[in-house]
């Protein structure tokens, strides 16, 4: 079997391409830096505990650790969703 | 949405945005219920601009997937109001519970795994993914908020990497690094040779930052983007290969077990080798082109040293630390082989 130089294997990864490349994961990476900007600038907390959240951190863990009601971490994620909202969409 | 739309509609009030974020929070929450829905149901019926609202949130929502975050609260923070001591030691205390309890192994700056010789180990990395070490290896784990980094400094390592599309995962390798942002694939980094095996999604190969630049110059792209089954070899000084090996043999070894097909014995060899502290040795270099074939189980070098005798009718010397395979003639004084055979 041939091998395959470099160069094809650029093409053919060019041709078949469906994944994120790398100029798209530094785009995503200053997008994240943005969204955090956009919740620190609300609190620190609410950056904190969205991120923890969306991390996979459930309400009862998040909540253990600060020592916060299920109904505080709901209005800090609320808080960062409608930030996060005007963000993507100014009004 | 394009301005057109924007003047038919309007843009969304505050308050309207403020309720669906609320609404999208409640829904991903822990009280969802059938009561819940139905009072969204009634909420998005009233008016248009509450569905809009409501869309825009749930897109801002799944956007946001897969943060990086991690529990909040271990350092305290200027703004928040110091805790008392005591408070501050039970959290402690409760985050090493956690971090125990849920098996994942915390790393606060550089950690190094490292595996004997024979020696395989499985570790669930902070974010989830998982990272199986061959024999003989060695890595270290840098992970920071941007990236997740790790650098395989020798040997082998299979990795499973958890989706972080905003948070890439980076192996580096001798001079190469291999970014993914959730795949499958493996790093095989011994001297100057670094290979990269992806088993699923895709994985981009660049060179290291530090390593020499020069190298490169006219020597093909800086960057390379692997397909599935798709290793990429670098070796020394010369241009990178491309193949597509056997998956079941690459991987092979993740099951305890080597396997050959065909492959030249002097690589078979040097395979049992990197698994165990008992070496395979061949008498002479004309050895090495037997071709071998067949599923061993690593680190039974023996069995494997008498399977391939058998099949070529050859003789087996134990010594202390290694295996001698001679052809049978040669057995009987196998002091200085090497000058009596200069094939």
């Amino acid at each position: 079997m041939r091998k395959k130089t470099v160069e094809e294997l650029e093409l053919t990864a060019m041709l078949q391409d469906d994944g994120p490349a790398l100029d798209e994961i530094v785009s995503s990476q200053r997008r994240l830096q943005r969204i955090g900007d956009a919740l620190e600038a609300i609190s620190p907390r609410t950056r904190d505990i969205y991120f923890a959240h969306r991390a996979g951190y459930s309400y009862a863990e998040i909540g253990d650790r600060l020592n916060v009601s299920n109904s505080t971490i709901e209005k800090h994620i609320a808080r960062a969703v409608l930030a996060l909202m005007d963000l993507k969409e100014p009004e | 949405m394009n301005a057109q739309e924007r003047n038919f509609t309007g843009g969304t009030s505050s308050r309207i945005r403020a309720e669906a974020a609320s609404w999208v929070t409640r829904l991903h929450g822990p009280d969802r219920s059938p009561a819940m829905e139905r009072g969204l149901k009634r909420w998005l019926d009233e008016d248009s601009t509450h569905a809009k609202a409501f869309e825009l949130a749930t897109e801002v929502w799944q956007e946001t997937a897969d943060l990086p975050g991690t529990l909040p609260g271990k350092q305290s923070r200027s703004e928040l109001p110091e805790r008392p001591r005591r408070l501050r030691l039970v959290l402690v205390c409760m985050a090493i519970v956690f971090l125990f309890a849920t098996g994942i192994i915390y790393y606060s700056s550089d950690n190094a795994l490292t595996t004997g010789v024979g020696e395989r180990r499985v570790v669930s990395l902070p974010d989830g993914s998982r990272v199986e070490l061959n024999t003989s290896s060695q890595l270290v784990v840098k992970y920071d908020e941007q990236v997740r980094k790790v650098i395989l400094t020798s040997g082998e390592a299979y990795f499973d990497v958890a989706k972080h599309q905003q948070r890439p995962f980076v192996v580096v390798a001798g001079e190469r690094e291999v970014t993914a942002v959730g795949t499958e694939f493996l790093v095989r980094h011994e001297d100057s040779s670094v290979s990269v095996t992806l088993l699923e999604g895709r994985v981009a190969v660049a060179l290291a930052a530090g390593a020499n630049k020069e190298k490169e110059d006219g020597a093909g792209p800086q960057v390379s983007m692997l397909t599935v089954g798709q290793r990429l070899k670098f070796e020394h000084a010369g241009p990178p290969v491309l193949d597509t090996p056997s998956i079941e043999k690459a991987t092979a070894w993740q099951r305890g077990q080597l396997l050959f097909e065909d492959t030249p014995l002097q690589e078979a060899v040097s395979e049992f080798n990197r698994y165990s502290r008992i070496r395979i040795e061949l008498a002479t270099a004309e050895l090495g082109r037997i071709r071998v074939g067949g599923k061993f189980r690593i680190g039974d070098s023996s069995s494997f040293a008498r399977a391939v005798a058998e099949a070529n009718h050859l003789a087996v010397i134990d010594r202390a630390n290694e295996v001698l395979l001679s052809r049978v003639q040669e057995s009987a004084a196998p002091a200085a082989p090497a000058n009596r055979n200069p094939n």
